[in-house]
């Protein structure tokens, strides 16, 4: 057999890898081969010195059981079951909510109407017309100053009749 | 299921957690930075749990997401800084104890150091997490004879090394 063959078989040897048939034609080789000894001593060896090198350098790994474990109480997978009742939970309370809207009341069902502020004709104003209300003021020169350079344009008056809210404001038609 | 989960995830946290800290040692030299490699790995391992096929061992699994953790670990340290260096430590003799032979063991570990990467892959494999040959195999995607190749080479190399720093001092 082969020097590196022999190595070979050592090194499994010693790693335990041998099956029970192959290791005994391999002792049996052995001692009928006692000039392959050296070689056989010197890969055990070495292997052994490798497994005590590592084993010395990375003892605190026994220290690991002091790594807190990964808390597995809260697992990261969906609960399908909770999802599913809470899921049903959320459709029921649409459902009734969207039944209990559309019910008609005294025969009137609810809908929403949008009610747009009536705005006359002479709260529209032009530039002339706002030049006398304003000339004179500090702003109020700045302002015209200002609007003048568009003379086409006709500006809206404020609506301060109609309050702010109420221009918002959404009301059912019987009220 | 989720209790089982929690035995079967704790039961390989206690028969696994020595084995993927000192493999992940080897890997950076800190137990700092093998710890936090280690709760990386094992978190993957959870995320991960239904996708193991049972081809093998629940170890050998949780090995190649070891691997993958300790390779991404290197990557980001790589980038971080372009030297990432296992052998200035000053602790790494703490854990030793009294009549072992610290140069030889230091002789050893440098020699483990500079192993190539396949090598030294097997050899963390074999010594620090403890894997026999079909599940070292298993782990990295080769047949047996290439894992025991490995081994026989990375042995050899040790050895020589070894040698040299004897003569050496």
């Amino acid at each position: 057999m082969k020097r590196e063959a022999i190595e070979r078989l050592a090194i499994d040897s010693s790693a335990g890898e041998l099956n029970e048939d192959v290791q005994a034609l391999f002792d049996a080789y052995l001692a009928e081969h006692p000039e392959a000894n050296p070689d056989i001593e010197e890969m055990t060896r070495i292997y052994e010195e490798t497994a005590s090198a590592i084993e010395a350098k990375t003892r605190d790994a026994d220290a690991g059981a002091g790594v807190p474990a990964v808390k597995v109480n809260r697992l990261p997978y969906l609960n399908w079951r909770s999802f599913g009742r809470a899921a049903a939970a959320l459709i029921v309370a649409a459902l009734i909510g969207f039944a209990g809207g559309r019910w008609p009341i005294n025969g009137k069902t609810g809908r929403i109407a949008f009610i747009k502020p009536e705005r006359p004709a002479e709260q529209v104003k032009t530039i002339s017309d706002l030049k006398e209300e304003y000339t004179g003021t500090f702003w109020g020169d700045k302002v015209l100053a200002l609007l003048e350079q568009r003379p086409g344009k006709r500006y809206k008056a404020d609506l301060r009749d109609v309050g702010f809210w109420q221009k918002f404001r959404k009301e059912k038609p019987h009220e | 299921m989720r209790s089982r989960l929690k035995t079967e995830f704790n039961e390989l946290w206690v028969r696994t957690a020595a084995n993927v800290r000192a493999y992940m040692f080897c890997a950076c030299g800190s137990w700092t930075d093998a710890d936090d490699m280690v709760q990386d790995c094992y978190l993957r391992a959870l995320r991960g749990w239904g996708q193991f096929d049972g081809r093998a061992s629940r170890q050998a699994w949780l090995f190649g997401i070891a691997r993958m953790t300790r390779a991404d670990w290197y990557r980001k340290k790589m980038r971080k800084s372009a030297a990432v260096s296992v052998a200035n430590l000053d602790d790494m003799d703490s854990g030793l104890r009294e009549g072992e032979d610290v140069n030889k063991i230091n002789m050893v570990w440098d020699a483990i150091k500079e192993l190539g990467a396949e090598q030294s892959e097997v050899v963390h494999l074999r010594f620090a997490a403890g894997l026999g040959y079909a599940e070292i195999a298993r782990v990295l995607g080769v047949p047996i004879g290439t894992v025991r190749s490995r081994l026989h080479r990375g042995l050899k190399a040790i050895r020589e090394k070894v040698k040299d720093k004897e003569n050496e001092a």
